[in-house]
C-alpha cells in the first residue's frame, strides 16, 4: 500500500527573528567588506613616500621651509608628468626606533619610495628590500661626494641617494662661555681642553657638555669620530677591532666626562639630538650635534645666541675628524611602480634639473652640506657659501674643503656615517652605555664589545661594513 | 502534583539556550582566537625560523633556543623581569589592599577617594611616563629640586643610574596600577558578609585580629585573583614596556631593559623576527608553567574546600 504524499508544510511569513538576523548578516557583510579590503595589497594609483619631514606642523623638529620642501617636491612630480606623489609623515623618533616601517615592510605594505641613514643602512640592504638605482642614476653618480656615496652602495651599485652632508660639530651656548669668563680664543681643540672647559662651565644646574645618553644608534654615531680621531676603527673588514687601545682611550674620554659630572647621565626633551631642550634651555653649555642643529635653534630658539666648533682633535696637532651622516632616498625593491619610484627618486635630488632645488634645501631648508659638487658648485658661484656663515664654517672648518675648490671629490675631515648590521651597533652602544652610566671600566668594556662583535660576525655573509671612504 | 514539561520541548528549549550561549561567546573567542592565540601560534612557527621582518624566513630548527640560552642579555633580561616582579606584585598587592580597606570603612569623603586612587588609571601609560620623566629628570626635575632644597646636595640621578632606574619604573608601575587592583580588592571586600565581621567584633576580636583572622581568608580567592593577574601581567612586562619605552629606552645600561622590551628590541630595532620569537615563546611558557603551578596549589583559585 502507498502512503499517501504528505501534503507540504503551509508557508510562514519570515519569523522576525529571520529577519533579524538576516539583517545583522548583510550589515556585517557590509560593514567587513571594506575593512577586509582595505588589507589587500595595492595603495592607489599614486607614488607613497615615508619620511620624517613633512606634513607635519608644529614641534621642534618643525621647520616650516622643510616641509614645504617636501611639499613642493611631491607637487613638482605631479606637475611634469609623474604620478601624484603621497608625502607619509612619521615622527623622528619613531621613524629611527619604531616599529612601524619594519611591520609596513612584514606585512607587504611598505611604501614605494622612504628615507633611511647609513647606520641603517644593512639593515635594509641585507633585508633585500633595496631597490639597485643604479641604472635610473646613471652617469649623474659621478657629481656625489664620494663619502656621501660609499655607505648606500655595494658592490659598485647604488641602493640610496644621499640628500645631504651632516657633519657632526660642538654647539656652545654664549651666555654659558661669558659667565664662565670664556670667550671664543677658548674654544676647546683637545680632548683634554674639552674637559678642563666643561669644568668651567658647570655651574649649578648646567652641565658643561651635553652628549646622547639613550641607547640608540644615534648614540653610537656621536661617539665613532672620537673612536676614528684616537686612531681606532670597530671592524677591520669583518674582524672585530674595537679591543684596541685607541677604543679604550675613546671610550674614556666619555666615561670620564660623565664620572666627573660634566656631563648629565640623561637628556631632556628629544634627547642628545634636541638643542632646544637642552643647549638653549641651560642645562647645558656645549652639546654635540649636527650641523642642521642650528635650523632647529633658529626656529625653537630664535633669541638664544650660540656658536659652533669643531670636534675637538684627540690631542694637539691631530686631524679634528667627524662623522658625516645624512638621509637618502630608498626605493621598495618590491614595489610595484619600483621603476617609477627610482625615476622619481633621482628626479627629485640627483638629476640636473634638481640642482637649483636642492641648494635650497641644503642652504635654506635643512642648513647641511650637499651631498652633491654641482650643488655645491652651484651655491659657490652665486655666493652662498660665502655669505652663509653656518655652511662655510661647515665647509672649511669643520670638513677641510679646499677654500679655493669647495667641489673637489673629498671631504678631508669628513668620515662618512659608517654602516654596520644591527648586532654591531648593539655592541657598540652596550659599551657606551657601560661606561658613561654604570661606571665600568672602559678596558672591560672594549674587551666585552670585541668579544660580542666577534661573536655576531662569525659567518657574517652581508655586504661590506665600516666607515666606507 | 508536581507540572513536568514534555521531554521534546525540554530538549528544544536546551538546544535553543546552548546556541544563544555560544552565540554570546563567539565574539569573544573569534577575538581571542585572532589576535591572541593565532599570534602565539604565529609566534611559535617563527621561533623555528631566521625570520628578519622583511619577508625572509628560513627554517633553523632549535637554534634561536641555543641562541636565547647563551645570549648573556636574555638572561640578564629575565634577572630584571623578576626583580620587578619581585617588588611590583607585593608592593601593588598591599597597597591596594590598604586603599581598599581604607576606602571600604566609613571614611568621610570615601567617594572621592575612590575617585582619586583610580584616576591614574584612567590617563595614558605614555602620559604617566612623560609625566615622571619630567618629574624625575636631573638637576632641572620637581624632585630632584625638591630634595635639593631639603638639603641633599647631589641627589641621583634616578632615571640615569642603574641602581636606580629599575625601582622608579617599579614605582611609577604600582602608583599607576593600585587604582585598578583596588577595584578588585574593594569588591571582594564588599562580598564578605557583615554579619561575619560583626559578629568577631561581638566575640571581643580587635580590627588586626578581624582582619587577620575573618577578612584577609574570606578574600583569598580576590587576593588570589590580584596576584595572579599582577604576576603575569609583570613577567610579560605589559604594566612597565611603555614606561621603559618612554623613559629609559632599555637603559642606563640595560638596567630596565626586561624580558618584553628586549623582544620588542630584537624584533623590530635588529630585525631579528625569528630570535625574538623564539624568546617570547620562551617567556609565555614559563608564564603558562607558572600559572599551572598556581592553580594546582590553589586547586583553582577555589578556596572553599582549601581548609
Amino acid at each position: 500500500m502507498r502512503q499517501p504524499h504528505p501534503s507540504p508544510p503551509p508557508r510562514r511569513a519570515p519569523a522576525r527573528r529571520s529577519v533579524l538576523k538576516a539583517g545583522v548578516l548583510t550589515a556585517g557583510a557590509a560593514a567587513l567588506a571594506p575593512a577586509l579590503s582595505a588589507c589587500a595589497p595595492g595603495r592607489g594609483d599614486g607614488l607613497d613616500f615615508w619620511q620624517w619631514y613633512a606634513p607635519q606642523s608644529g614641534g621642534g623638529y618643525a621647520v616650516d621651509l622643510q616641509n614645504t620642501w617636501f611639499a613642493d617636491l611631491a607637487r613638482g612630480w605631479s606637475e611634469q608628468g609623474g604620478s601624484e606623489v603621497g608625502l607619509t609623515y612619521i615622527p623622528v623618533s619613531q621613524y629611527v626606533e619604531g616599529t612601524q616601517i619594519q611591520a609596513a615592510f612584514s606585512a607587504g605594505q611598505a611604501p614605494d619610495l622612504f628615507i633611511i641613514s647609513p647606520g641603517d643602512f644593512l639593515r635594509y640592504y641585507n633585508g633585500g628590500v633595496l631597490y639597485d638605482l643604479t641604472d635610473a642614476l646613471g652617469s649623474h653618480a659621478g657629481d656625489f661626494y664620494g663619502s656621501a656615496l660609499a655607505s648606500r652602495a655595494v658592490d659598485g651599485r647604488i641602493y640610496g641617494l644621499p640628500m645631504e652632508n651632516e657633519p657632526q660639530v660642538m654647539f656652545y651656548g654664549v651666555d654659558a662661555f661669558e659667565r664662565a669668563g670664556l670667550s671664543e680664543a677658548d674654544l676647546p681643540a683637545t680632548w683634554d681642553e674639552l674637559l678642563s672647559v666643561a669644568e668651567r662651565l658647570r655651574a649649578g644646574r648646567r652641565y658643561g657638555l651635553v652628549l646622547e645618553t639613550n641607547p640608540t644608534v644615534y648614540q653610537a654615531f656621536c661617539w665613532y669620530p672620537f673612536l676614528w680621531q684616537a686612531g681606532g676603527d670597530v671592524v677591520s673588514g669583518t674582524r672585530s677591532t674595537i679591543g684596541s687601545e685607541a677604543s679604550i682611550r675613546a671610550l674614556r674620554l666619555w666615561h670620564d666626562l660623565v664620572r666627573h659630572d660634566l656631563a648629565p647621565r640623561t637628556t631632556q626633551g628629544g634627547g642628545g639630538g634636541d638643542l632646544v631642550a637642552n643647549l638653549a634651555s641651560g642645562y647645558g653649555a656645549m652639546q654635540q650635534m649636527t650641523v642642521p642643529g642650528s635650523a632647529f635653534l633658529d626656529q625653537g630658539a630664535p633669541d638664544f645666541a650660540y656658536g659652533m666648533f669643531p670636534l675637538p682633535a684627540a690631542e694637539r696637532g691631530g686631524n679634528r675628524l667627524t662623522c658625516m651622516g645624512g638621509w637618502a632616498i630608498c626605493v621598495n625593491k618590491d614595489s610595484p611602480r619600483a621603476r617609477e619610484a627610482a625615476e622619481f627618486a633621482v628626479w627629485a635630488v640627483a638629476g640636473p634639473e634638481s640642482r637649483e632645488r636642492m641648494v635650497q634645501w641644503a642652504f635654506d631648508a635643512k642648513k647641511t652640506l650637499p651631498a652633491r659638487r654641482s650643488v655645491m658648485e652651484a651655491a659657490v658661484e652665486r655666493g652662498r657659501l660665502s655669505e652663509d656663515r653656518v655652511m662655510s664654517f661647515a665647509a672649511f672648518d669643520v670638513l677641510g674643503l679646499p677654500a679655493d675648490d669647495p667641489g673637489s671629490p673629498t671631504t678631508p675631515l669628513g668620515v662618512g656615517e659608517p654602516r654596520f648590521p644591527p648586532e654591531v651597533v648593539r655592541a657598540v652602544m652596550d659599551a657606551l652605555q657601560a661606561v658613561m652610566l654604570a661606571g665600568t671600566d672602559p678596558e672591560r668594556a672594549a674587551a666585552r664589545a670585541q668579544d660580542q662583535i666577534a661573536a655576531a660576525l662569525t659567518g657574517y655573509d652581508g655586504a661590506p661594513m665600516g666607515a666606507l671612504r | 502534583m508536581t507540572a513536568t514539561h514534555p521531554p521534546v520541548r525540554r530538549g528544544a528549549r536546551a538546544r535553543r539556550e546552548e546556541r544563544a550561549g555560544l552565540l554570546f561567546v563567539t565574539p569573544a573567542t573569534l577575538g581571542i582566537g585572532l589576535f591572541v592565540l593565532l599570534p602565539m601560534a604565529l609566534a611559535v612557527f617563527y621561533g623555528f625560523t631566521d625570520a628578519d621582518g622583511f619577508g625572509n624566513a628560513g627554517f633553523s630548527g632549535l637554534e634561536n633556543y641555543r641562541r636565547a640560552l647563551s645570549d648573556p642579555m636574555f638572561w640578564t633580561s629575565v634577572r630584571t623581569t623578576a626583580l620587578y616582579v619581585a617588588v611590583f606584585v607585593p608592593g601593588v598587592y598591599l597597597l591596594a589592599l590598604a586603599m581598599a580597606l581604607l576606602v571600604n570603612g566609613d571614611l568621610p569623603g570615601r567617594a572621592f577617594f575612590r575617585t582619586a586612587f583610580f584616576a591614574p588609571y584612567a590617563v595614558s601609560l605614555v602620559v604617566v611616563g612623560l609625566v615622571w620623566k619630567y618629574i624625575l629628570a636631573d638637576s632641572t626635575g620637581f624632585l630632584t629640586q625638591a630634595l635639593e632644597s631639603l638639603g641633599w646636595d647631589n641627589p641621583p640621578s634616578f632615571l640615569g643610574d642603574p641602581d636606580w632606574a629599575l625601582w622608579w619604573v617599579a614605582f611609577i608601575s604600582i602608583w599607576f596600577f593600585v587604582g585598578f587592583y583596588m577595584i578588585i580588592l574593594l569588591g571582594g571586600l564588599q562580598d564578605i558578609p557583615a554579619e561575619v565581621v560583626e559578629a568577631a567584633r561581638i566575640d571581643g576580636s580587635g580590627p588586626w585580629r578581624t582582619l587577620w583572622n575573618v577578612v584577609l581568608p574570606m578574600l583569598r580567592p580576590t587576593s588570589f585573583f590580584v596576584l595572579v593577574l599582577a604576576s603575569i601581567a609583570g613577567l610579560a612586562g605589559l604594566q612597565a614596556f611603555d614606561l621603559i619605552y618612554v623613559m629609559t629606552q632599555g637603559g642606563p645600561a640595560n638596567s630596565t631593559s626586561m624580558g618584553v622590551f628586549y623582544i620588542y628590541q630584537q624584533a623590530f630595532t635588529f630585525n631579528n623576527v625569528g630570535y625574538a620569537s623564539a624568546m617570547a615563546t620562551l617567556y609565555a611558557f614559563a608564564l603558562l608553567a607558572m600559572t599551572a603551578v598556581a592553580f594546582r596549589i590553589t586547586r583553582g583559585g577555589r578556596f572553599d574546600h582549601a581548609d
